[in-house]
Protein backbone atom coordinates (compact mmCIF):
# COMPACT_ATOMS: atom_id res chain seq x y z
CA UNK A 1 0.00 0.00 0.00
CA UNK A 2 1.68 3.16 -1.23
CA UNK A 3 -0.63 6.08 -0.59
CA UNK A 4 -3.99 7.19 0.78
CA UNK A 5 -6.55 9.91 0.13
CA UNK A 6 -9.58 10.94 2.17
CA UNK A 7 -12.34 13.48 2.02
CA UNK A 8 -13.63 14.92 5.25
CA UNK A 9 -16.59 12.78 6.35
CA UNK A 10 -19.96 14.30 7.26
CA UNK A 11 -22.82 15.99 5.44
CA UNK A 12 -21.31 17.04 2.12
CA UNK A 13 -22.87 19.01 -0.74
CA UNK A 14 -20.87 17.18 -3.45
CA UNK A 15 -22.04 14.12 -5.38
CA UNK A 16 -20.61 10.65 -4.80
CA UNK A 17 -18.57 10.99 -8.00
CA UNK A 18 -17.10 14.30 -6.81
CA UNK A 19 -16.25 12.84 -3.39
CA UNK A 20 -14.59 9.78 -4.93
CA UNK A 21 -12.66 12.01 -7.33
CA UNK A 22 -11.42 14.17 -4.45
CA UNK A 23 -10.14 11.14 -2.51
CA UNK A 24 -8.61 9.56 -5.64
CA UNK A 25 -6.73 12.69 -6.68
CA UNK A 26 -5.42 13.22 -3.14
CA UNK A 27 -4.21 9.61 -3.08
CA UNK A 28 -2.47 9.73 -6.48
CA UNK A 29 -0.88 13.14 -5.92
CA UNK A 30 0.48 12.02 -2.55
CA UNK A 31 2.24 9.19 -4.41
CA UNK A 32 3.58 11.61 -7.04
CA UNK A 33 1.30 10.23 -9.74
CA UNK A 34 0.67 13.36 -11.77
CA UNK A 35 0.11 14.02 -15.48
CA UNK A 36 1.29 11.17 -17.67
CA UNK A 37 2.62 9.25 -14.66
CA UNK A 38 -0.86 8.32 -13.54
CA UNK A 39 -0.96 4.90 -15.23
CA UNK A 40 -3.08 2.44 -13.30
CA UNK A 41 -3.83 -1.18 -14.12
CA UNK A 42 -7.21 -1.22 -12.42
CA UNK A 43 -9.59 0.83 -10.27
CA UNK A 44 -11.75 -1.05 -7.78
CA UNK A 45 -14.66 0.97 -6.44
CA UNK A 46 -16.43 0.06 -3.18
CA UNK A 47 -19.97 1.32 -2.85
CA UNK A 48 -23.19 -0.10 -1.44
CA UNK A 49 -26.08 1.83 -2.88
CA UNK A 50 -25.38 4.66 -5.35
CA UNK A 51 -28.55 3.57 -7.14
CA UNK A 52 -30.76 3.91 -4.08
CA UNK A 53 -29.11 7.02 -2.65
CA UNK A 54 -28.44 9.03 -5.82
CA UNK A 55 -30.09 7.16 -8.69
CA UNK A 56 -26.67 6.52 -10.21
CA UNK A 57 -25.21 3.26 -11.54
CA UNK A 58 -21.94 2.62 -13.36
CA UNK A 59 -20.02 4.70 -10.79
CA UNK A 60 -16.70 2.91 -11.43
CA UNK A 61 -16.83 3.74 -15.16
CA UNK A 62 -17.81 7.33 -14.38
CA UNK A 63 -14.86 7.72 -12.01
CA UNK A 64 -12.34 6.51 -14.60
CA UNK A 65 -13.55 9.11 -17.07
CA UNK A 66 -13.75 11.90 -14.49
CA UNK A 67 -10.07 11.28 -13.70
CA UNK A 68 -9.10 10.62 -17.37
CA UNK A 69 -7.68 7.23 -16.47
CA UNK A 70 -8.96 5.40 -19.57
CA UNK A 71 -8.29 2.66 -20.63
CA UNK A 72 -7.74 1.30 -17.08
CA UNK A 73 -10.32 -1.32 -16.20
CA UNK A 74 -12.70 -0.42 -13.38
CA UNK A 75 -15.35 -2.33 -11.51
CA UNK A 76 -17.55 -1.90 -8.46
CA UNK A 77 -17.56 -4.23 -5.47
CA UNK A 78 -20.79 -4.26 -3.47
CA UNK A 79 -20.75 -6.08 -0.16
CA UNK A 80 -22.94 -3.74 1.91
CA UNK A 81 -20.99 -2.21 4.79
CA UNK A 82 -18.08 -4.55 4.05
CA UNK A 83 -17.71 -3.23 0.48
CA UNK A 84 -14.50 -1.37 1.29
CA UNK A 85 -12.87 -4.39 2.90
CA UNK A 86 -13.91 -6.60 0.00
CA UNK A 87 -12.55 -4.18 -2.60
CA UNK A 88 -9.26 -4.00 -0.70
CA UNK A 89 -9.08 -7.80 -0.48
CA UNK A 90 -9.64 -8.31 -4.22
CA UNK A 91 -7.15 -5.61 -5.16
CA UNK A 92 -4.55 -7.03 -2.78
CA UNK A 93 -4.94 -10.49 -4.28
CA UNK A 94 -4.64 -9.16 -7.84
CA UNK A 95 -1.38 -7.39 -7.00
CA UNK A 96 -0.07 -10.23 -4.84
CA UNK A 97 -0.57 -12.79 -7.61
CA UNK A 98 0.99 -10.54 -10.25
CA UNK A 99 -2.15 -9.81 -12.28
CA UNK A 100 -1.71 -6.08 -11.66
CA UNK A 101 1.01 -3.78 -10.38
CA UNK A 102 -0.93 -0.62 -9.54
CA UNK A 103 -4.54 -0.64 -8.38
CA UNK A 104 -6.44 2.30 -6.98
CA UNK A 105 -9.07 1.22 -4.44
CA UNK A 106 -11.74 3.88 -3.92
CA UNK A 107 -14.66 3.59 -1.51
CA UNK A 108 -17.48 6.07 -1.11
CA UNK A 109 -21.08 6.68 -0.21
CA UNK A 110 -23.37 9.67 -0.49
CA UNK A 111 -26.14 9.00 2.05
CA UNK A 112 -27.63 12.35 3.03
CA UNK A 113 -29.65 12.62 -0.17
CA UNK A 114 -32.40 10.65 1.61
CA UNK A 115 -34.34 11.18 4.85
CA UNK A 116 -33.55 9.07 7.93
CA UNK A 117 -36.37 6.44 7.53
CA UNK A 118 -35.43 5.94 3.87
CA UNK A 119 -31.73 5.57 4.75
CA UNK A 120 -32.69 3.02 7.41
CA UNK A 121 -34.74 1.12 4.78
CA UNK A 122 -31.89 1.08 2.26
CA UNK A 123 -29.52 -0.32 4.88
CA UNK A 124 -32.09 -2.80 6.26
CA UNK A 125 -32.58 -4.20 2.73
CA UNK A 126 -29.52 -6.38 3.40
CA UNK A 127 -31.46 -8.29 6.09
CA UNK A 128 -33.24 -11.61 5.70
CA UNK A 129 -36.88 -11.02 4.61
CA UNK A 130 -38.32 -12.56 7.79
CA UNK A 131 -36.46 -9.92 9.77
CA UNK A 132 -36.71 -6.99 7.34
CA UNK A 133 -40.49 -7.28 6.93
CA UNK A 134 -40.85 -7.52 10.72
CA UNK A 135 -39.24 -4.07 10.93
CA UNK A 136 -35.82 -5.06 12.24
CA UNK A 137 -33.11 -2.46 11.65
CA UNK A 138 -29.33 -2.68 12.01
CA UNK A 139 -29.47 -0.65 15.26
CA UNK A 140 -32.17 -3.05 16.52
CA UNK A 141 -29.88 -6.04 16.01
CA UNK A 142 -27.30 -4.17 18.07
CA UNK A 143 -29.91 -3.41 20.74
CA UNK A 144 -30.84 -7.09 21.04
CA UNK A 145 -27.18 -8.13 21.17
CA UNK A 146 -26.45 -5.49 23.81
CA UNK A 147 -29.43 -6.61 25.91
CA UNK A 148 -28.24 -10.24 25.83
CA UNK A 149 -24.63 -9.21 26.47
CA UNK A 150 -25.40 -7.07 29.50
CA UNK A 151 -27.44 -9.89 31.06
CA UNK A 152 -24.88 -12.64 30.40
CA UNK A 153 -21.58 -10.82 30.97
CA UNK A 154 -22.40 -8.73 34.00
CA UNK A 155 -20.87 -5.73 32.19
CA UNK A 156 -21.98 -2.34 33.49
CA UNK A 157 -23.92 -0.20 31.01
CA UNK A 158 -21.22 2.47 31.11
CA UNK A 159 -18.71 0.04 29.57
CA UNK A 160 -20.34 0.79 26.19
CA UNK A 161 -20.14 4.53 26.85
CA UNK A 162 -16.37 4.24 27.39
CA UNK A 163 -16.02 2.94 23.81
CA UNK A 164 -17.89 6.00 22.50
CA UNK A 165 -15.85 8.40 24.66
CA UNK A 166 -12.56 6.83 23.47
CA UNK A 167 -13.52 6.94 19.80
CA UNK A 168 -14.75 10.53 20.05
CA UNK A 169 -11.42 11.49 21.63
CA UNK A 170 -9.55 9.86 18.73
CA UNK A 171 -11.90 11.51 16.23
CA UNK A 172 -11.15 14.89 17.78
CA UNK A 173 -7.53 14.39 16.64
CA UNK A 174 -8.45 13.33 13.09
CA UNK A 175 -8.96 16.19 10.62
CA UNK A 176 -11.05 13.93 8.34
CA UNK A 177 -13.47 12.83 11.10
CA UNK A 178 -17.14 13.81 11.08
CA UNK A 179 -17.14 14.45 14.84
CA UNK A 180 -14.13 16.33 16.11
CA UNK A 181 -15.37 16.79 19.63
CA UNK A 182 -14.90 14.98 22.90
CA UNK A 183 -17.88 13.58 24.80
CA UNK A 184 -18.21 12.40 28.41
CA UNK A 185 -19.49 9.11 29.78
CA UNK A 186 -22.40 11.02 31.32
CA UNK A 187 -23.36 12.58 27.97
CA UNK A 188 -23.25 9.17 26.31
CA UNK A 189 -25.39 7.62 29.04
CA UNK A 190 -27.96 10.42 28.87
CA UNK A 191 -28.29 10.63 25.08
CA UNK A 192 -31.66 9.58 23.59
CA UNK A 193 -32.48 5.88 23.33
CA UNK A 194 -32.23 4.53 19.77
CA UNK A 195 -32.46 0.75 20.34
CA UNK A 196 -32.80 0.05 24.05
CA UNK A 197 -30.40 -0.36 25.87
CA UNK A 198 -28.32 1.47 23.25
CA UNK A 199 -28.43 5.23 22.88
CA UNK A 200 -27.55 7.81 20.26
CA UNK A 201 -23.87 7.95 21.24
CA UNK A 202 -23.61 4.16 20.90
CA UNK A 203 -24.06 4.46 17.13
CA UNK A 204 -22.16 5.79 14.13
CA UNK A 205 -23.75 8.72 12.29
CA UNK A 206 -25.08 8.95 8.73
CA UNK A 207 -22.20 10.19 6.57
CA UNK A 208 -21.08 11.21 3.12
CA UNK A 209 -17.46 10.71 2.17
CA UNK A 210 -14.85 8.82 0.22
CA UNK A 211 -11.48 7.18 0.79
CA UNK A 212 -8.79 5.84 -1.52
CA UNK A 213 -5.63 3.75 -1.18
CA UNK A 214 -3.07 2.83 -3.82
CA UNK A 215 -1.94 -0.79 -3.89
CA UNK A 216 1.28 -1.50 -5.72
CA UNK A 217 3.70 -4.33 -6.25
CA UNK A 218 6.96 -4.01 -4.32
CA UNK A 219 9.01 -2.87 -7.32
CA UNK A 220 6.37 -0.25 -8.26
CA UNK A 221 6.31 1.02 -4.67
CA UNK A 222 10.00 1.88 -4.85
CA UNK A 223 9.37 4.22 -7.81
CA UNK A 224 6.83 6.38 -5.93
CA UNK A 225 7.41 9.44 -3.79
CA UNK A 226 5.31 8.20 -0.83
CA UNK A 227 6.35 5.62 1.77
CA UNK A 228 4.86 2.15 1.53
CA UNK A 229 3.22 -0.18 4.03
CA UNK A 230 3.16 -3.92 3.53
CA UNK A 231 -0.11 -5.85 3.41
CA UNK A 232 0.53 -9.29 4.90
CA UNK A 233 -2.86 -10.95 4.29
CA UNK A 234 -6.51 -10.22 3.65
CA UNK A 235 -9.14 -12.89 4.30
CA UNK A 236 -12.93 -13.02 4.47
CA UNK A 237 -15.68 -15.22 5.87
CA UNK A 238 -19.49 -15.36 5.80
CA UNK A 239 -22.09 -16.07 8.50
CA UNK A 240 -25.83 -16.74 8.39
CA UNK A 241 -28.06 -14.27 6.55
CA UNK A 242 -30.72 -14.37 9.28
CA UNK A 243 -29.18 -12.78 12.37
CA UNK A 244 -31.71 -14.60 14.59
CA UNK A 245 -29.89 -17.87 13.85
CA UNK A 246 -26.73 -16.72 15.66
CA UNK A 247 -27.57 -13.81 17.96
CA UNK A 248 -28.12 -16.03 21.01
CA UNK A 249 -24.45 -17.02 21.05
CA UNK A 250 -23.46 -13.32 21.33
CA UNK A 251 -20.78 -14.04 18.75
CA UNK A 252 -19.71 -12.64 15.38
CA UNK A 253 -18.22 -15.89 14.14
CA UNK A 254 -17.23 -14.65 10.69
CA UNK A 255 -15.00 -12.08 12.41
CA UNK A 256 -13.13 -14.82 14.24
CA UNK A 257 -12.90 -17.00 11.13
CA UNK A 258 -11.63 -14.22 8.84
CA UNK A 259 -9.23 -13.03 11.53
CA UNK A 260 -7.92 -16.54 12.10
CA UNK A 261 -7.42 -17.09 8.38
CA UNK A 262 -5.60 -13.78 7.95
CA UNK A 263 -3.30 -14.38 10.93
CA UNK A 264 -2.48 -17.88 9.70
CA UNK A 265 -1.67 -16.62 6.19
CA UNK A 266 0.46 -13.80 7.57
CA UNK A 267 2.17 -15.92 10.22
CA UNK A 268 1.10 -13.35 12.80
CA UNK A 269 -0.20 -13.96 16.32
CA UNK A 270 -2.91 -11.68 17.70
CA UNK A 271 -0.43 -10.63 20.41
CA UNK A 272 1.82 -9.22 17.64
CA UNK A 273 -0.87 -6.79 16.47
CA UNK A 274 -0.26 -3.31 17.88
CA UNK A 275 -3.23 -1.39 16.48
CA UNK A 276 -6.71 -2.22 15.21
CA UNK A 277 -9.33 -0.43 13.17
CA UNK A 278 -12.59 -2.23 13.97
CA UNK A 279 -16.11 -1.93 12.55
CA UNK A 280 -17.80 -0.07 15.43
CA UNK A 281 -21.13 0.70 13.77
CA UNK A 282 -22.33 0.30 17.38
CA UNK A 283 -20.18 0.34 20.53
CA UNK A 284 -21.15 -3.24 21.41
CA UNK A 285 -19.64 -4.39 18.10
CA UNK A 286 -16.15 -3.12 18.96
CA UNK A 287 -16.38 -5.09 22.20
CA UNK A 288 -17.53 -8.36 20.62
CA UNK A 289 -15.07 -8.02 17.73
CA UNK A 290 -12.18 -7.81 20.22
CA UNK A 291 -13.43 -11.09 21.71
CA UNK A 292 -13.82 -12.77 18.32
CA UNK A 293 -10.32 -11.80 17.26
CA UNK A 294 -8.96 -13.46 20.38
CA UNK A 295 -7.82 -10.33 22.25
CA UNK A 296 -10.22 -10.99 25.14
CA UNK A 297 -12.15 -14.11 26.19
CA UNK A 298 -15.86 -14.31 25.34
CA UNK A 299 -17.99 -11.83 27.35
CA UNK A 300 -15.01 -9.95 28.80
CA UNK A 301 -14.18 -7.50 25.98
CA UNK A 302 -16.22 -4.79 27.72
CA UNK A 303 -13.28 -4.27 30.09
CA UNK A 304 -11.01 -3.03 27.28
CA UNK A 305 -12.17 0.57 26.90
CA UNK A 306 -13.09 0.92 30.60
CA UNK A 307 -9.60 -0.07 31.70
CA UNK A 308 -7.87 2.03 29.04
CA UNK A 309 -6.34 -0.90 27.14
CA UNK A 310 -7.70 0.31 23.78
CA UNK A 311 -7.01 4.04 24.24
CA UNK A 312 -4.34 5.77 22.15
CA UNK A 313 -1.98 5.42 25.11
CA UNK A 314 -3.07 1.85 25.94
CA UNK A 315 -1.33 -1.41 25.09
CA UNK A 316 -3.62 -2.01 22.06
CA UNK A 317 -4.98 1.22 20.54
CA UNK A 318 -8.30 0.52 18.76
CA UNK A 319 -9.93 2.86 16.26
CA UNK A 320 -7.26 5.54 16.39
CA UNK A 321 -9.12 7.24 13.51
CA UNK A 322 -12.22 7.69 15.69
CA UNK A 323 -13.72 4.56 14.18
CA UNK A 324 -17.04 4.47 12.38
CA UNK A 325 -18.45 5.95 15.58
CA UNK A 326 -16.72 9.34 15.39
CA UNK A 327 -14.95 9.40 12.03
CA UNK A 328 -18.27 8.58 10.35
CA UNK A 329 -19.54 5.69 8.26
CA UNK A 330 -20.12 6.49 4.57
CA UNK A 331 -20.83 2.82 4.02
CA UNK A 332 -18.75 1.96 0.94
CA UNK A 333 -15.89 4.17 2.13
CA UNK A 334 -15.40 2.68 5.58
CA UNK A 335 -13.24 -0.36 4.80
CA UNK A 336 -10.97 1.79 2.63
CA UNK A 337 -10.86 4.54 5.27
CA UNK A 338 -9.71 1.93 7.81
CA UNK A 339 -6.83 1.03 5.48
CA UNK A 340 -6.08 4.76 5.09
CA UNK A 341 -5.79 5.13 8.86
CA UNK A 342 -3.50 2.11 9.09
CA UNK A 343 -1.38 3.55 6.28
CA UNK A 344 -1.01 6.88 8.10
CA UNK A 345 -0.11 5.13 11.36
CA UNK A 346 2.44 2.71 9.89
CA UNK A 347 3.97 5.41 7.64
CA UNK A 348 4.32 7.78 10.61
CA UNK A 349 1.86 10.32 9.19
CA UNK A 350 -0.91 10.20 11.83
CA UNK A 351 -0.04 13.52 13.52
CA UNK A 352 -1.32 13.96 17.07
CA UNK A 353 -2.91 10.49 17.14
CA UNK A 354 0.31 8.73 16.05
CA UNK A 355 1.15 5.50 17.88
CA UNK A 356 4.36 3.51 17.51
CA UNK A 357 3.50 0.05 16.19
CA UNK A 358 4.90 -2.45 13.69
CA UNK A 359 1.80 -4.51 12.84
CA UNK A 360 -1.83 -3.46 12.42
CA UNK A 361 -5.20 -5.04 11.63
CA UNK A 362 -8.36 -3.73 10.01
CA UNK A 363 -11.73 -5.42 10.23
CA UNK A 364 -14.42 -4.55 7.72
CA UNK A 365 -17.83 -6.10 8.42
CA UNK A 366 -20.77 -6.57 6.06
CA UNK A 367 -24.23 -6.27 7.61
CA UNK A 368 -24.61 -7.28 11.24
CA UNK A 369 -21.84 -9.84 11.32
CA UNK A 370 -23.09 -11.27 8.01
CA UNK A 371 -19.56 -11.30 6.69
CA UNK A 372 -16.14 -9.97 7.61
CA UNK A 373 -12.82 -9.18 5.98
CA UNK A 374 -9.68 -8.98 8.10
CA UNK A 375 -6.55 -7.38 6.68
CA UNK A 376 -3.11 -7.41 8.32
CA UNK A 377 -0.40 -4.83 7.64
CA UNK A 378 3.21 -4.29 8.64
CA UNK A 379 5.45 -1.22 8.72
CA UNK A 380 7.83 -1.40 5.76
CA UNK A 381 11.03 -3.13 6.89
CA UNK B 1 -54.06 -5.92 8.64
CA UNK B 2 -52.81 -8.86 6.63
CA UNK B 3 -54.26 -12.29 7.39
CA UNK B 4 -52.11 -14.17 9.87
CA UNK B 5 -51.41 -17.78 10.69
CA UNK B 6 -50.61 -19.02 14.15
CA UNK B 7 -46.99 -19.99 14.72
CA UNK B 8 -43.93 -20.00 12.48
CA UNK B 9 -42.97 -22.58 9.88
CA UNK B 10 -39.87 -24.54 10.87
CA UNK B 11 -38.18 -26.86 8.38
CA UNK B 12 -36.98 -30.23 9.67
CA UNK B 13 -34.36 -32.12 7.67
CA UNK B 14 -35.62 -35.63 6.96
CA UNK B 15 -32.06 -36.98 6.92
CA UNK B 16 -30.45 -35.50 10.06
CA UNK B 17 -33.51 -33.99 11.86
CA UNK B 18 -31.87 -30.55 12.07
CA UNK B 19 -34.48 -27.84 12.57
CA UNK B 20 -34.01 -24.57 10.70
CA UNK B 21 -35.67 -21.19 10.81
CA UNK B 22 -35.91 -19.39 8.49
CA UNK B 23 -36.13 -21.99 5.72
CA UNK B 24 -33.15 -22.71 3.44
CA UNK B 25 -32.91 -24.70 0.23
CA UNK B 26 -30.18 -26.89 1.68
CA UNK B 27 -29.74 -28.29 5.22
CA UNK B 28 -26.93 -26.46 7.00
CA UNK B 29 -25.95 -29.57 8.93
CA UNK B 30 -25.88 -32.34 6.30
CA UNK B 31 -26.52 -30.74 2.88
CA UNK B 32 -29.76 -32.62 2.28
CA UNK B 33 -32.55 -30.94 0.33
CA UNK B 34 -35.41 -32.93 1.78
CA UNK B 35 -37.45 -31.36 4.54
CA UNK B 36 -40.76 -31.67 6.28
CA UNK B 37 -42.52 -28.59 7.61
CA UNK B 38 -43.52 -28.23 11.23
CA UNK B 39 -45.33 -25.34 12.90
CA UNK B 40 -44.01 -23.99 16.18
CA UNK B 41 -46.20 -21.76 18.32
CA UNK B 42 -44.90 -21.03 21.80
CA UNK B 43 -41.58 -19.57 22.86
CA UNK B 44 -39.78 -17.56 25.51
CA UNK B 45 -38.42 -14.01 25.21
CA UNK B 46 -34.63 -13.96 25.75
CA UNK B 47 -33.92 -10.33 24.72
CA UNK B 48 -35.84 -7.21 23.84
CA UNK B 49 -35.24 -3.83 22.26
CA UNK B 50 -37.02 -0.83 20.81
CA UNK B 51 -36.96 0.61 17.31
CA UNK B 52 -36.97 4.36 17.95
CA UNK B 53 -35.76 5.19 14.42
CA UNK B 54 -37.95 2.99 12.22
CA UNK B 55 -37.51 2.40 8.50
CA UNK B 56 -40.02 3.74 5.94
CA UNK B 57 -43.46 2.21 6.37
CA UNK B 58 -43.04 1.47 10.07
CA UNK B 59 -43.78 3.43 13.24
CA UNK B 60 -41.75 3.13 16.42
CA UNK B 61 -42.12 -0.40 17.71
CA UNK B 62 -40.69 -3.02 20.03
CA UNK B 63 -38.90 -6.23 19.12
CA UNK B 64 -38.31 -9.41 21.07
CA UNK B 65 -35.86 -12.23 20.44
CA UNK B 66 -37.61 -15.51 21.12
CA UNK B 67 -36.31 -19.03 21.69
CA UNK B 68 -38.85 -21.45 20.32
CA UNK B 69 -37.79 -25.09 20.64
CA UNK B 70 -34.49 -25.47 18.81
CA UNK B 71 -34.77 -22.27 16.78
CA UNK B 72 -34.78 -18.52 17.38
CA UNK B 73 -36.85 -15.74 15.87
CA UNK B 74 -37.07 -11.94 16.08
CA UNK B 75 -40.68 -10.78 16.43
CA UNK B 76 -42.51 -7.50 16.72
CA UNK B 77 -44.69 -6.82 19.81
CA UNK B 78 -47.22 -4.25 20.94
CA UNK B 79 -46.25 -3.83 24.57
CA UNK B 80 -43.02 -4.28 26.49
CA UNK B 81 -42.54 -8.03 27.00
CA UNK B 82 -39.84 -8.60 29.64
CA UNK B 83 -37.20 -11.26 29.22
CA UNK B 84 -38.63 -14.59 30.38
CA UNK B 85 -42.14 -13.83 29.02
CA UNK B 86 -43.95 -16.73 27.39
CA UNK B 87 -45.22 -15.72 23.95
CA UNK B 88 -47.28 -17.08 21.11
CA UNK B 89 -46.07 -16.30 17.59
CA UNK B 90 -48.08 -15.27 14.54
CA UNK B 91 -46.93 -14.96 10.91
CA UNK B 92 -48.50 -12.77 8.26
CA UNK B 93 -49.43 -14.80 5.17
CA UNK B 94 -48.55 -12.10 2.63
CA UNK B 95 -45.14 -11.06 3.89
CA UNK B 96 -43.25 -12.90 6.60
CA UNK B 97 -44.06 -10.38 9.35
CA UNK B 98 -43.71 -12.17 12.68
CA UNK B 99 -45.53 -11.00 15.80
CA UNK B 100 -45.31 -12.15 19.40
CA UNK B 101 -48.18 -11.93 21.86
CA UNK B 102 -47.89 -12.64 25.58
CA UNK B 103 -49.57 -15.77 26.88
CA UNK B 104 -50.16 -16.92 30.46
CA UNK B 105 -48.02 -19.81 31.68
ZN1 LIG C 1 -29.73 -32.33 7.52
Amino acid sequence: MSSFGLTKFGRRSESLLELMSEASIACMERAGLNGGERRLDEIVVANMASGEFEGVSGIANALVSELSLEPAYATKVENVSGSGGSALMYAYRAVRTGFARRILVVGGEKMTTLKAPEITSVIASLSHPTERYTGVTLPAYAGLLADLYLRQSGAPRESFAHVAVKNHHNGSLNPYAQFQKEITVEEALQSPIVADPLRLYDFCPVSDGAAAVLLTSEDEASTLSSPSVEILASEGATATHAVSERLAQMRLECVGVSGGRAMKKAGVNIRDVGLMELHDMATILEIVQLEELGVFPHLTGWRAAMEGVTQLTGSLPVNTSGGLKAKGHPIGASGVAQASEVYQQLAGQAGSRQVAVETALSLSMGGFGNNAITTLYRRHQ
Amino acid sequence: MHPTLEGIEVTVCTKCKRKQFPARKVCQACGSREFILERAYLGTVIARTTVEAPPSGFSKHRLVYVKIGDVYVIASTNGDLPVGSKVKLFTSTERPVIRAVAVDD
